[in-house]
């Protein structure tokens, strides 16, 4: 598939390390092969399961059972965080699979980060920003808990206003 | 033109098109707790500025992203030498943008009036931020 036909061969990584080698000096120019392989596969097996989900979910309404086949609403639920995941893993593989490079051939990504900017800046941005998503993640999940509460009526919304003319 | 003359002057116009009008934003949100009386006129202040504010703020995005794509020294050097005040500007802007969309969710007056001066809070400390750029 990579290269259009089929009988293409595909070089395998010790052979483009040593090509790597003498085209840009000494180094080590794998990626980390065991990450890649699985947030690929995860990625993958993501997705796949989706459409499986998708597929039993058209079959039970097509039979008219959707509302009551109780097993599958609760899978659906469960499977809302298949595309997250799917994401996710896939977000993992392109950002891993680029290493060594930030931008191929070009720039190292260990030549690419700021010397103004310690690692101790770093870790507090990276922490800050974790806690803030957290907490505004858990009061987004307290007030979706109420509005799922079905007695309670959602709060008023902004009255309607008649738009401003400039 | 040269193309670097000519991408300099498009980045002046985003960072100007920013200012101007995210610039507006940030003015109803400082007046919020002062100017109006009552929790109608109040209303009437968020949704003035409701519909335009993401789209106001686009512009700071355009103008980073074309700062990276057309000058990348300038753009590492800038967004590595003001660290910090990228990162406050930033959580800024977040805790800002939250408060458009969670003020209305719920009916508790003291609610309603923390989500009032985040916004507040957030549109003067971003400006503050602005300026010592």
């Amino acid at each position: 598939m990579a290269t259009g036909s089929f009988d293409g061969q595909v070089q395998g990584l010790n052979q483009l390390q040593k090509q790597e080698q003498r085209k840009y000096g000494r180094g080590n120019y794998i990626p980390n092969v065991r990450v890649i392989y699985w947030s690929m596969r995860v990625m993958a097996f993501a997705g796949v399961l989706m459409f499986l989900v998708a597929a039993v979910g058209a079959w039970l309404y097509r039979k008219r059972k959707l509302e009551r086949a109780r097993w599958f609403l609760w899978t659906a639920i469960a499977s809302i965080a298949l595309p997250y995941i799917a994401a996710t893993a896939g977000w993992i593989l392109t950002e891993m699979g680029r290493q060594p490079w930030i931008v191929q051939g070009l720039l190292l990504t260990s030549k690419a980060n700021s010397p103004s900017v310690s690692t101790t800046w770093l870790g507090i941005s990276l922490g800050v920003f974790i806690s803030l998503y957290l907490a505004l993640g858990i009061v987004d999940f307290v007030l979706m808990r109420r509005y799922a509460r079905p007695d309670r009526p959602g709060p008023q919304e902004e009255p309607p206003l008649p738009a401003v003319t400039y | 033109m040269d193309l670097q003359i000519r991408w300099f002057c498009l980045i002046a116009v985003f960072w100007s098109g920013y200012f101007l009008l995210e610039g507006f934003d940030f003015g109803v949100g400082m007046l919020l707790p002062f100017v109006p009386r009552d929790e109608s006129e109040r209303g009437v202040m968020f949704q003035s500025i409701g519909p335009v504010w993401d789209g106001n703020e686009v512009w700071l995005v355009v103008a980073a992203g074309a700062t990276f794509a057309a000058f990348p020294a300038w753009y590492g050097t800038m967004f590595s030498g003001f660290y910090i005040a990228f990162l406050l500007l930033l959580l800024l802007l977040i805790i800002r943008v939250v408060s458009f969309e969670w003020r209305n969710k719920n009916d508790s007056p003291r609610w309603r009036t923390a989500w009032l001066w985040v916004n507040a809070t957030a549109s003067a400390g971003t400006d503050v931020v602005q300026a010592r750029l």
